[in-house]
Protein backbone atom coordinates (compact mmCIF):
# COMPACT_ATOMS: atom_id res chain seq x y z
CA UNK A 1 0.00 0.00 0.00
CA UNK A 2 2.80 2.43 1.19
CA UNK A 3 4.42 2.09 -2.19
CA UNK A 4 1.49 3.06 -4.07
CA UNK A 5 0.56 5.49 -1.99
CA UNK A 6 3.53 7.23 -2.62
CA UNK A 7 3.58 6.58 -6.19
CA UNK A 8 0.09 8.17 -6.31
CA UNK A 9 1.82 11.36 -4.68
CA UNK A 10 4.93 11.94 -6.24
CA UNK A 11 2.38 11.72 -9.49
CA UNK A 12 0.07 14.72 -7.80
CA UNK A 13 -2.79 12.34 -8.01
CA UNK A 14 -3.88 13.66 -4.83
CA UNK A 15 -7.52 12.25 -4.27
CA UNK A 16 -6.23 8.61 -4.86
CA UNK A 17 -3.35 8.63 -2.63
CA UNK A 18 -6.51 9.90 0.07
CA UNK A 19 -8.68 7.17 -0.80
CA UNK A 20 -5.63 4.64 -0.70
CA UNK A 21 -5.39 5.71 2.89
CA UNK A 22 -9.16 5.90 4.11
CA UNK A 23 -9.67 2.60 2.39
CA UNK A 24 -7.12 0.93 4.59
CA UNK A 25 -6.82 3.10 8.03
CA UNK A 26 -10.47 4.45 8.44
CA UNK A 27 -11.45 1.29 10.71
CA UNK A 28 -8.31 1.51 12.84
CA UNK A 29 -8.31 4.92 13.21
CA UNK A 30 -11.80 4.73 14.70
CA UNK A 31 -10.35 1.88 17.27
CA UNK A 32 -7.52 3.60 18.30
CA UNK A 33 -9.97 6.95 18.88
CA UNK A 34 -12.56 4.67 20.59
CA UNK A 35 -8.99 3.79 22.62
CA UNK A 36 -8.54 7.01 23.75
CA UNK A 37 -12.02 8.95 23.92
CA UNK A 38 -13.61 5.60 25.15
CA UNK A 39 -17.16 6.63 23.41
CA UNK A 40 -17.89 5.98 19.89
CA UNK A 41 -19.95 8.89 18.68
CA UNK A 42 -16.55 11.39 20.03
CA UNK A 43 -14.60 8.40 18.23
CA UNK A 44 -16.60 9.13 14.82
CA UNK A 45 -16.50 12.82 14.84
CA UNK A 46 -12.56 12.79 15.66
CA UNK A 47 -12.13 9.88 12.46
CA UNK A 48 -13.65 12.71 10.73
CA UNK A 49 -11.67 15.10 11.49
CA UNK A 50 -8.28 13.04 11.44
CA UNK A 51 -8.92 12.26 7.73
CA UNK A 52 -9.80 16.32 7.04
CA UNK A 53 -6.05 16.71 8.73
CA UNK A 54 -4.82 13.78 6.35
CA UNK A 55 -6.76 15.50 3.35
CA UNK A 56 -5.13 19.09 4.30
CA UNK A 57 -1.58 17.50 5.00
CA UNK A 58 -1.25 15.34 2.10
CA UNK A 59 0.68 17.92 0.14
CA UNK A 60 3.01 18.21 2.74
CA UNK A 61 3.75 14.54 3.49
CA UNK A 62 7.18 14.46 2.89
CA UNK A 63 7.39 10.42 3.16
CA UNK A 64 9.95 10.24 6.08
CA UNK A 65 7.68 7.78 8.17
CA UNK A 66 5.44 5.47 6.63
CA UNK A 67 2.23 6.42 5.51
CA UNK A 68 0.65 4.43 8.86
CA UNK A 69 2.90 5.80 11.32
CA UNK A 70 1.64 9.62 10.07
CA UNK A 71 -2.03 8.71 10.09
CA UNK A 72 -1.77 7.23 13.34
CA UNK A 73 0.53 10.43 14.75
CA UNK A 74 -2.51 12.64 13.79
CA UNK A 75 -5.01 10.38 15.20
CA UNK A 76 -3.06 10.35 18.58
CA UNK A 77 -2.57 14.30 18.60
CA UNK A 78 -6.34 14.93 18.00
CA UNK A 79 -7.76 12.52 20.71
CA UNK A 80 -5.44 13.46 23.36
CA UNK A 81 -5.88 17.26 22.39
CA UNK A 82 -9.65 16.05 23.03
CA UNK A 83 -9.35 14.29 25.88
CA UNK A 84 -7.53 17.02 27.44
CA UNK A 85 -10.77 19.37 27.11
CA UNK A 86 -13.08 17.00 27.69
CA UNK A 87 -14.81 16.70 31.48
CA UNK A 88 -13.55 13.87 33.17
CA UNK A 89 -16.80 12.22 34.03
CA UNK A 90 -16.28 11.13 29.92
CA UNK A 91 -13.06 9.56 30.93
CA UNK A 92 -14.25 7.44 33.66
CA UNK A 93 -16.39 4.73 32.54
CA UNK A 94 -19.27 4.94 35.97
CA UNK A 95 -21.67 5.01 33.22
CA UNK A 96 -25.10 2.86 34.40
CA UNK A 97 -24.34 -0.80 33.52
CA UNK A 98 -24.66 -1.72 29.91
CA UNK A 99 -24.00 1.57 28.78
CA UNK A 100 -21.23 0.27 26.53
CA UNK A 101 -22.10 -2.97 26.40
CA UNK A 102 -20.56 -4.32 29.10
CA UNK A 103 -20.87 -5.03 33.06
CA UNK A 104 -20.06 -2.22 35.26
CA UNK A 105 -17.14 -4.07 36.90
CA UNK A 106 -15.06 -4.73 34.26
CA UNK A 107 -15.58 -1.10 33.18
CA UNK A 108 -14.69 0.47 36.57
CA UNK A 109 -11.66 -2.38 37.32
CA UNK A 110 -10.27 -1.41 33.13
CA UNK A 111 -10.50 2.75 34.92
CA UNK A 112 -7.99 1.27 37.80
CA UNK A 113 -5.91 0.57 35.46
CA UNK A 114 -2.52 3.50 34.13
CA UNK A 115 -3.99 5.11 31.33
CA UNK A 116 -0.88 3.21 29.10
CA UNK A 117 -1.99 -0.19 29.98
CA UNK A 118 -5.82 0.28 29.42
CA UNK A 119 -4.84 1.12 26.40
CA UNK A 120 -2.70 -1.53 25.46
CA UNK A 121 -5.24 -3.90 26.59
CA UNK A 122 -8.24 -2.65 25.43
CA UNK A 123 -6.87 -2.44 21.77
CA UNK A 124 -5.41 -5.77 22.25
CA UNK A 125 -8.51 -7.22 22.07
CA UNK A 126 -9.79 -4.88 19.66
CA UNK A 127 -6.99 -5.93 16.71
CA UNK A 128 -7.22 -9.50 17.10
CA UNK A 129 -4.31 -9.76 19.61
CA UNK A 130 -1.84 -8.23 17.62
CA UNK A 131 1.34 -6.93 19.36
CA UNK A 132 2.68 -5.35 16.37
CA UNK A 133 -1.08 -3.61 15.28
CA UNK A 134 -0.92 -1.95 18.76
CA UNK A 135 2.92 -0.83 18.44
CA UNK A 136 2.40 0.48 15.35
CA UNK A 137 -0.66 2.73 16.49
CA UNK A 138 0.54 3.40 19.35
CA UNK A 139 4.04 4.41 18.58
CA UNK A 140 5.47 2.11 21.32
CA UNK A 141 8.26 -0.90 20.91
CA UNK A 142 6.46 -4.13 21.08
CA UNK A 143 8.43 -5.36 24.23
CA UNK A 144 6.52 -2.80 25.73
CA UNK A 145 3.55 -3.29 24.06
CA UNK A 146 3.85 -6.86 26.11
CA UNK A 147 5.09 -5.68 29.34
CA UNK A 148 2.26 -3.31 29.42
CA UNK A 149 -0.29 -6.17 28.43
CA UNK A 150 0.89 -8.00 30.74
CA UNK A 151 0.89 -5.81 34.03
CA UNK A 152 -2.70 -4.78 32.46
CA UNK A 153 -3.76 -8.48 33.38
CA UNK A 154 -2.12 -8.77 36.54
CA UNK A 155 -3.51 -5.76 37.87
CA UNK A 156 -6.96 -6.08 36.19
CA UNK A 157 -7.25 -9.70 37.77
CA UNK A 158 -6.34 -8.20 41.81
CA UNK A 159 -8.34 -5.15 41.13
CA UNK A 160 -11.20 -7.46 39.93
CA UNK A 161 -10.64 -9.99 42.87
CA UNK A 162 -10.38 -7.54 45.61
CA UNK A 163 -12.80 -4.72 44.69
CA UNK A 164 -15.51 -6.47 42.47
CA UNK A 165 -16.28 -9.76 44.57
CA UNK A 166 -15.85 -13.02 42.86
CA UNK A 167 -18.16 -12.67 39.76
CA UNK A 168 -16.26 -11.94 36.91
CA UNK A 169 -12.87 -13.94 38.02
CA UNK B 1 12.02 -21.93 38.49
CA UNK B 2 8.69 -19.97 40.63
CA UNK B 3 5.70 -19.57 40.54
CA UNK B 4 5.85 -16.01 39.42
CA UNK B 5 7.30 -16.91 36.56
CA UNK B 6 5.29 -19.09 35.37
CA UNK B 7 1.95 -16.47 35.52
CA UNK B 8 3.72 -14.41 32.96
CA UNK B 9 3.98 -17.54 31.23
CA UNK B 10 0.67 -18.12 31.53
CA UNK B 11 0.14 -15.00 30.19
CA UNK B 12 2.24 -15.74 27.57
CA UNK B 13 0.43 -18.63 25.97
CA UNK B 14 -3.01 -17.07 26.24
CA UNK B 15 -1.49 -13.81 24.33
CA UNK B 16 -0.42 -16.58 21.61
CA UNK B 17 3.36 -15.81 22.14
CA UNK B 18 4.56 -18.72 24.67
CA UNK B 19 7.23 -20.88 22.53
CA UNK B 20 5.87 -24.76 22.37
CA UNK B 21 8.94 -25.62 24.73
CA UNK B 22 7.86 -23.54 27.16
CA UNK B 23 4.33 -24.89 26.81
CA UNK B 24 5.24 -28.24 28.29
CA UNK B 25 7.21 -26.92 31.38
CA UNK B 26 4.22 -24.77 31.96
CA UNK B 27 1.76 -27.41 31.69
CA UNK B 28 3.92 -29.86 33.89
CA UNK B 29 4.08 -27.36 36.61
CA UNK B 30 0.26 -26.35 36.42
CA UNK B 31 -0.24 -30.06 36.87
CA UNK B 32 1.61 -30.10 40.21
CA UNK B 33 0.82 -27.09 42.06
CA UNK B 34 -2.93 -26.22 42.40
CA UNK B 35 -2.41 -22.61 43.32
CA UNK B 36 -0.36 -21.97 39.79
CA UNK B 37 -3.35 -23.80 38.03
CA UNK B 38 -6.18 -21.47 39.93
CA UNK B 39 -4.51 -18.28 38.53
CA UNK B 40 -4.25 -20.00 35.44
CA UNK B 41 -8.06 -20.87 35.25
CA UNK B 42 -8.50 -17.03 36.48
CA UNK B 43 -6.62 -15.55 33.56
CA UNK B 44 -8.26 -17.69 31.10
CA UNK B 45 -11.39 -16.69 32.71
CA UNK B 46 -10.39 -12.98 32.78
CA UNK B 47 -9.27 -13.62 29.29
CA UNK B 48 -13.09 -14.73 27.84
CA UNK B 49 -14.83 -12.31 29.75
CA UNK B 50 -12.52 -8.96 28.00
CA UNK B 51 -12.86 -11.25 24.69
CA UNK B 52 -16.44 -10.99 25.34
CA UNK B 53 -16.91 -7.53 26.60
CA UNK B 54 -13.94 -5.64 24.26
CA UNK B 55 -15.72 -6.47 21.06
CA UNK B 56 -14.51 -4.59 18.28
CA UNK B 57 -16.40 -1.22 17.88
CA UNK B 58 -17.72 -0.72 14.16
CA UNK B 59 -17.47 2.42 12.17
CA UNK B 60 -20.89 2.64 10.38
CA UNK B 61 -21.72 1.53 6.84
CA UNK B 62 -23.13 5.57 6.71
CA UNK B 63 -20.03 7.00 7.92
CA UNK B 64 -18.14 9.14 5.21
CA UNK B 65 -15.77 12.14 5.26
CA UNK B 66 -16.93 14.94 3.61
CA UNK B 67 -13.75 16.66 2.19
CA UNK B 68 -13.99 20.49 1.15
CA UNK B 69 -14.55 21.65 -2.16
CA UNK B 70 -11.44 23.26 -4.30
CA UNK B 71 -10.19 23.89 -7.43
CA UNK B 72 -7.72 22.10 -9.73
CA UNK B 73 -4.34 21.34 -8.38
CA UNK B 74 -1.34 23.37 -9.33
CA UNK B 75 0.98 21.58 -9.64
CA UNK B 76 4.68 22.24 -11.11
CA UNK B 77 6.71 20.34 -13.19
CA UNK B 78 9.21 17.95 -11.45
CA UNK B 79 11.80 19.97 -13.29
CA UNK B 80 11.07 22.56 -11.45
CA UNK B 81 11.56 21.19 -8.20
CA UNK B 82 14.77 23.77 -6.72
CA UNK B 83 12.28 26.24 -6.82
CA UNK B 84 10.65 25.26 -3.28
CA UNK B 85 14.18 25.22 -1.37
CA UNK B 86 15.25 28.39 -2.83
CA UNK B 87 11.98 30.05 -2.41
CA UNK B 88 11.97 29.14 1.39
CA UNK B 89 15.79 30.60 1.21
CA UNK B 90 14.14 33.70 -0.20
CA UNK B 91 11.07 34.02 2.39
CA UNK B 92 13.82 34.14 5.43
CA UNK B 93 16.49 35.60 3.68
CA UNK B 94 14.98 38.73 2.12
CA UNK B 95 13.70 40.46 4.85
CA UNK B 96 16.74 39.57 6.82
CA UNK B 97 18.67 41.74 4.31
CA UNK B 98 15.76 44.66 3.93
CA UNK B 99 15.78 44.73 8.20
CA UNK B 100 18.51 47.54 8.82
CA UNK B 101 17.52 49.32 5.79
CA UNK B 102 13.69 49.64 6.96
CA UNK B 103 15.43 50.33 10.11
CA UNK B 104 17.41 53.05 8.81
CA UNK B 105 14.19 54.22 6.73
CA UNK B 106 12.05 54.66 9.94
CA UNK B 107 14.85 56.20 12.39
CA UNK B 108 15.35 58.84 9.36
CA UNK B 109 11.22 59.44 9.43
CA UNK B 110 11.17 59.18 13.04
CA UNK B 111 14.52 60.63 14.38
CA UNK B 112 15.02 59.80 18.12
CA UNK B 113 16.25 62.94 19.34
Amino acid sequence: MDETFRACLRAGRREEAFELLYDSFRHKVFRLACSILRDESLAQDATQDVFLRVWRGLPAFKGESSAATWVYAITRNLCLTRAKTMPAVFLQSDFPAGEHGRGPDLDLALDRLPEPYRQALVLFYYEEKSYEAISEMLAIPMGTVKTHIHRARKQLRRVLEEEFSPRCV
Amino acid sequence: MNCEMFEDWMIEEIDGSLPAGRRTLLSAHLAACASCARDAADHHALDSLLTASLKPPQLPSSFAVSLPRRGPALRLPVWLDWLEPVAQFAAVALPALAFPRLWEVFHLAFPLN
